[in-house]
């Protein structure tokens, strides 16, 4: 079974790479439908996706574990959104859309606005010159900080050209050599997987 | 001496309670007295708003991904409102879609509000949430409708005007991503490489120093980055005579101005105390 279905992976794993190569109506034709397979598989695993959270929220329910409550609100959120979609659709106006605007829209923000706290506090506790490093990032910071608001204009425009030089030259070269690294091992791993060397995809440590 | 010394050094620990006041009140402030702090557009939104105006002259079709949340609509939503202020402005056609789960009711809520005089179906088209981005955006570069049988609404593709002249990327003039994540880059991967399609992206300040190899690379026209350059782009709508009124990106940034120079301040006192502290101990 275990070689079966590494040869499906190696198969399908070199078409989906290949694609990009070969010009030719048949394997766009191919390309297209297997692109809509994983579409529908994907849809399958958010569905079980949503079988599992609530499982998971019903164990937690029943055996009264710690935060229990938080587990029946995640539940009953759940329950109540899925019907709402299913009974009222989901168009502007009806209770899903409500659900979305007058719940999870102010939920959702407050929660990213406590963020704005939370950095200001960090910013201040991780900022110290404690080396030649740390006193580099903390003047990088604050010339970013202050240049990428108006604040940073009436400073002089040479703090905003400053800061953007910091962000298109040192941060865009130490981000490119980021994204290669991670491209480089991205692309290993795929081939690791598609040859087979890797599977610890299929469970039980791939045997 | 001494208790000076040791009231410096206690500028290092400063309790989290008064810095939390204290931008609370930085970022409230100024929407009751504002300080009238200049915008002033700066080349990256020059850029943005070039390209997104001659797509929107150009009587093909814009492609407008939003891929943001509520969490993000403080910094993204004025980006997206902007976008399709700009492309309904100028006589364009918009299609609309998005690859978060709660991008569609963001979507459908900016939407509503800036294509109040224009016609569904017509002159835009919300053609809803999708899983999976790389492989919709791939089939997108074929066929739109390998992917998209319906809109958002479950009218067939067929029955839209609008989708009657969209059949692949080839027929649209640019694709605008707004967001909070990485999706951009699969729009570079997976459409804007292999397609040759043009795309603008609109990111919050966090996620946009990651993009600016792209940007340099051209493989993003134009990146409009955070609240700031929101502003700035609302400043050149405001002087094209696309938006009458400050939006809410031009009038944060007072706010936004304050709070950073809070930041800065609480960063400078606490260095000031961490030196003090360090010579007390020598």
């Amino acid at each position: 079974m275990t070689l079966v279905l590494r040869v499906v992976v190696l198969v399908f794993g070199l078409f989906m790479l290949l694609q990009f190569f070969l010009v030719h109506p048949a394997v766009s034709w191919l390309s297209g439908r297997l692109n809509q397979w994983t579409n529908i598989v994907l849809g399958a695993s958010l569905f079980l996706g949503v079988v599992s959270l609530g499982r998971a929220q019903v164990r937690t329910i029943s055996k009264k574990a710690a935060g229990w409550g938080y587990a029946a609100v995640t539940l009953l959120g759940l329950i109540v959104t899925v019907l709402a979609g299913f009974i009222g659709g989901v168009e502007v106006g009806g209770l899903f859309q409500k659900i979305f605007d007058h719940l999870l829209f102010p939920l959702e923000a407050m929660t990213f606005a406590l963020l704005a706290f939370y950095i200001a506090s960090a910013s201040f506790r991780a900022f110290r010159v404690r080396s030649v490093e740390a006193t580099v990032m903390l003047l990088a910071a604050v010339i970013v900080i202050l240049g990428r608001v108006p604040l940073g204009q009436i400073l002089g425009s040479v703090w905003s050209d400053v800061a953007r030089f910091i962000l298109e030259y040192p941060n865009a070269g130490a981000k490119r050599a980021m994204t290669i690294g991670v491209g480089l091992g991205a692309a290993a791993m795929s081939i690791k997987v598609i040859l087979g060397i890797e599977r610890t995809y299929l469970g039980s440590g791939g045997k | 001496m001494g208790a000076l010394r040791d009231r410096v050094a206690g500028l290092a620990a400063i309790d989290r309670r008064v810095i939390f006041v204290v931008i609370i009140a930085a970022v409230i402030l100024p929407f009751y007295v504002p300080l009238g702090l200049k915008v002033t557009p700066g080349p990256g939104s020059r850029r943005f708003f070039d390209e997104v105006d001659r797509a929107a002259r150009s009587g093909r079709p814009v492609l407008v991904s939003v891929d943001f949340g509520p969490d993000t609509e403080a910094e993204n939503g004025q980006m997206l409102k902007g976008v399709l202020d700009h492309v309904f402005g100028r006589g364009g056609k918009a299609v609309v879609l998005t690859f978060q789960p709660t991008g569609r009711g963001v979507a459908e809520r900016y939407l509503k509000e800036a294509g109040r005089a224009k016609i569904e179906g017509r002159d835009y088209v919300f053609l809803g949430y999708k899983p999976s981005p790389a492989n919709v955006m791939l089939n997108m570069g074929r066929s739109f409708d390998l992917d998209f049988t319906t809109d958002a609404h479950g009218t067939p593709l067929g029955d839209l005007p609008l989708m009657r002249e969209v059949k692949s990327y080839a027929d649209l003039s640019l694709i605008v991503a707004v967001a909070n994540n990485a999706i951009p880059r699969f729009w570079i991967q997976f459409a804007v490489e292999p397609f040759k399609v043009p795309l603008v992206t609109g990111l919050t300040g966090t996620m946009s120093p990651q993009f600016y190899p792209y940007l340099q690379a051209g493989q993003t026209r134009a990146l409009l980055a955070g609240m700031q350059e929101a502003a700035e782009y609302e400043a050149l709508l405001k002087e094209a005579g696309l938006a009458s009124s400050p939006g809410l990106a031009l009038r944060g940034m007072d706010s936004q101005s304050l709070a950073h120079a809070a930041i800065v301040l609480f960063i400078v006192l606490g260095n000031i105390g961490y030196l003090a502290s360090r010579r007390r101990k020598r």
